[in-house]
């Protein structure tokens, strides 16, 4: 028992003293050497890293994608850190997509950080990424693809290099699409695996965000204007398509197109969506406002007659109708259909100008649509207050005002679902969730509507100004439309600047889609509505009646 | 015969050091009172006072609970006290005394040490294992944007246009591409047409509902009558909706034919639908999705 317990003593001794030393040592390292020792893990193990947020996709009404993020990385590096600059240029420069030079200008420079590719596909980063160079890393993010290119770009708008939405409704619902980035501090082992994962901050994807849109009436519009830029070469162009009874729509294209995955190839002034705030005179196609307030109030009817001359005189202004005629008599419907100025302007006389600007008012000019996209513009109208004597031997004609196309088109939309005004809207789901249709207001009584489209029809009938435009089974109503443009240099109408454009519905009794045209400054051909606008009116209508299943009648 | 009272009987006074009083081995926690009352029977009364006054069996010092005072301070320091009689209390206990006396904690260390060290592990693993999933998602986020912009890009009509011509066919062009006209001979002939496959019963009901079908100058959906007891399903070839409507009914084919005039549920709806007829004969427009479309297709006049 003895001899055991002599043992156990040094033994227990031998023991006391390496845990005196662990303890010692543990003391070394927790105490004075634990700041090297801190700094060293948190640069060897512990890394921080940025989840960026999915940004939501948008989709047109069918699910296609036409704007998708998918995980890419922005490439930096520290030029103090490249031992060998020429090396690094030359086995970096065909994995980011630039020349031996440029890589080599940019390791060259006095910095602590240049950025190498911005936005870089997740699998070409990890190429770079794999060479293990020293100084360069890559910081996770992602990056915004428009599979359709040129498709709605527009309206889609473009994002900025810091992932926030800078036009379009990729501007207007940055909050919804962006989410938030979240933080997670990941502990490594000496393989680089991670042993331990603590979010911090917990990401957010963005909301995705369905249009109401179609993909292929879109494409279809945008081949249409396309068609009408190489015939008539004009200066832009937009077209809306929408469905008048919800005010959704379908189709909202801009010419010249922009490439939304290369938008620094494009004109700056090319990115904007002319279909909401591009302001114009509408010129003829206002007249079916004019008659409506009219109608409304009991002043006419649709047969009323009118002795039609060539001019009209009011105030100090003389207006003459298009062409040269003698003295005819006109009914409401053929002043409408042959587009008569005077006639048109004889009707506001008899409306007066109080009631006049009235009309204007409710069918929602001078105020902004409410279309759920940036930069919805409110035109201008006159104020009552400030109507001259001649004001209204231009304004029931479409001058002096200015409107945009998508007041237009939902305008005409009241005309053609029975009288209601309803605000237009292109987003349709929200995160899957669908957005209530937003409410309508009444303007024109149901009776006064059907006369409208009744007298409408006239202007594609034989004698009208769009009497060539014609869909095989379909009735189609509509209005032409040419404004001359103010000259800047002279404040005065231009002899040679012109918009061309046509509003228009179809089936012409029951209308279920609508759609609008504006051809601004035809440089080639001819400069009318009728000749220019109307026919790519009939072309996108040819192509969406029946796609969307509307039955002829 | 207790240890306690052979020590005490070889400690000689005034020699502490040299003959220490060899205790029994000390147990902490009580003793139990049987062993009390033992050992105090069996100690005799020291001739000389020892030299440290303890009793045999010390009296466990309990912890008292300090007066409350005012609630909101007695709050915190009860609870640590309690822990510390808990903490007393376990190792006070007969059982815990037992078990350390014995060597089975060791076991029990040993399977705690063992389990702390297998826990980390797994915690080393599951994280890992987090890492990798981690890795995997962004995988397969990658995989499905690439997808999807695949996806809007192959459904695009600039890469199906090449496509077709490749495989010899041809896109419609705009325009031709509209509905039909209808004869009221259509109605007949489709409705011979839908004849050779059903059988000769259903034959003659479907020719019934074929006569029927022409007197009331709309087309049927031939499958309506194959069996008249089976659910009439009516194309709704009337409507601007092109919705179809299902009939429950067993009725005759013909009703079926009345009501779909109208683009309506065929049975509910009165017979005498004063439209019944006109909208197919007007030119409304093949929305049916069934071979009866061919023979219903109007062009709207």
């Amino acid at each position: 028992m003895a001899v055991i317990q002599r043992r156990v003593g040094p033994l227990f001794a031998l023991f006391f003293a390496l845990l005196l030393v662990a303890g010692l040592r543990a003391l070394y390292l927790g105490g004075p050497h634990s700041a090297v020792l801190r700094r060293a893990a948190r640069t060897q193990q512990l890394t921080t890293e940025v989840v960026p947020a999915e940004r939501g996709t948008i989709a047109d009404r069918n699910g296609v994608a036409l704007a998708i993020s998918e995980p890419a990385q922005d490439l930096s590096a520290d030029p103090y850190l490249i031992k060998h600059p020429l090396a690094t240029s030359q086995s970096l420069a065909p994995l980011l997509g630039l020349t031996q030079a440029q890589v080599l200008t940019r390791l060259s420079r006095h910095t602590g950080f240049v950025y190498l590719a911005h936005a870089l596909p997740y699998d070409a980063a990890h190429r770079v990424l794999a060479l293990k160079i020293p100084g360069v890393q890559g910081s996770p993010m992602m990056r915004r693809v428009y599979p359709r290119g040129t498709l709605a770009a527009q309206v889609l708008g473009i994002v900025g290099t810091e992932g926030s939405g800078l036009s379009g409704l990729e501007y207007s619902h940055n909050s919804l699409l962006a989410g938030h980035a979240g933080r997670r501090s990941v502990v490594s082992d000496a393989i680089g695996q991670p042993i331990s994962i603590a979010e911090t901050h917990h990401e957010q994807a963005g909301a995705s965000l369905t249009l109401t849109l179609d993909a292929n009436i879109q494409q279809r519009t945008e081949d249409v204007l396309s068609a009408v830029g190489r015939v008539f070469q004009p200066k832009d162009s937009t077209a809306i398509v929408m469905d008048p009874r919800t005010g959704a729509i379908l189709a909202m294209a801009n010419w010249p197109p922009v490439d939304a995955n290369h938008p620094p190839a494009s004109a700056t002034q090319a990115l904007q969506n002319r279909a909401v705030n591009f302001d114009y005179e509408p010129g003829s196609t206002f007249k079916a406002f004019t008659v409506s307030g009219a109608l409304q109030e009991g002043l006419i009817t649709p047969d009323t007659g009118f002795e039609i001359p060539d001019k009209i005189q009011v105030a100090d202004r003389t207006i003459h109708d298009d062409t040269e005629h003698p003295g005819e008599s006109l009914t409401t419907s053929q002043i409408l259909a042959q587009s008569s100025n005077v006639g048109a302007i004889k009707i506001g006389l008899l409306e007066g100008k109080q009631r006049f600007n009235s009309w204007v008012h409710r069918f929602g000019f001078g105020s902004a649509t409410g279309v759920d996209l940036p930069g919805d513009e409110r035109g201008a109208t006159l104020a009552l207050s400030h109507y001259s004597g001649s004001s209204m031997g231009n304004l029931p004609i479409g001058q002096g005002e200015l409107v945009t196309p998508i007041q237009m088109a939902t305008a005409y939309s009241a005309i053609a679902n029975g009288g209601i005004l309803r605000p237009p809207h292109i987003i349709g789901q929200v995160g899957g969730r669908r957005i209530a249709e937003p409410a309508g207001r009444r303007v024109i009584s149901t009776a006064t509507a059907a006369e409208l489209r009744t007298m409408l029809k006239g202007v594609l009938a034989p004698g009208g100004t769009a009497s060539e435009v014609s869909i095989h089974g379909y009735e189609l109503a509509g209005k032409t439309g040419t404004a001359s443009k103010i000259d800047p240099a002279t404040g005065e109408y231009s002899k040679s600047a012109y918009v061309a454009s046509f509003v228009g519905f179809a089936p012409a009794s029951d209308p279920k889609l609508l759609s609008a045209v504006i051809i601004d400054e035809p440089q080639t051909g001819s400069i009318y509505g009728g000749v220019v606008a109307a026919p790519a009116f009939g072309q996108i209508m040819e192509f969406a009646l029946p796609y969307l299943g509307i039955p002829p009648g | 015969m207790t240890p306690a009272a052979t020590a005490t009987a070889r400690t000689a006074p005034g020699s502490r050091r040299r003959a220490p009083v060899r205790h029994p081995r000390r147990i902490s926690g009580p003793v139990s009172s049987a062993q009390a009352v033992a050992a105090a029977v069996a100690i005799p009364a020291p001739a000389v006072a020892p030299p440290r006054k303890r009793p045999a069996v010390q009296p466990r010092r309990r912890s008292t609970r300090a007066p409350v005072r005012t609630r909101s301070r007695a709050a915190s320091p009860g609870i640590a006290l309690r822990a510390v009689d808990a903490f007393d209390g376990l190792s006070a206990g007969a059982v815990f005394d037992r078990l350390i006396r014995g060597r089975a904690w060791i076991g029990l260390l040993a399977f705690a040490l063992i389990g702390m060290v297998a826990m980390q592990l797994l915690v080393l693993k599951l994280n890992t294992g987090i890492g990798h999933t981690l890795g995997r998602v962004a995988q397969l986020q990658r995989a499905n944007a690439q997808l999807g912009i695949e996806n809007s890009t192959a459904s695009a009509e600039s890469r199906i246009a090449p496509s077709v011509t490749t495989a010899g066919m041809a896109l419609a062009p705009v325009g031709t591409v509209h509905f039909v006209a209808a004869n009221r001979s259509d109605a007949a002939r489709a409705a011979s047409v839908l004849a050779a496959p059903i059988q000769a019963a259903a034959v003659s009901r479907s020719t019934e509902s074929t006569q029927s079908a022409q007197a009331s100058g709309v087309s049927e959906a031939g499958a309506s009558g194959a069996n008249a007891s089976e659910p009439s399903v009516s194309e709704s070839r009337g409507t601007e909706t092109g919705e179809s409507s299902t009939s429950p009914a067993s009725s005759s084919p013909s009703t079926a034919t009345t009501g779909e005039a109208k683009g309506e549920s065929s049975s509910p709806s009165p017979p005498e639908s004063p439209s019944s007829g006109s909208s197919a004969t007007q030119g409304s427009p093949a929305t049916s999705e069934t071979g009866g479309s061919a023979a219903s297709s109007s062009s709207g006049g």
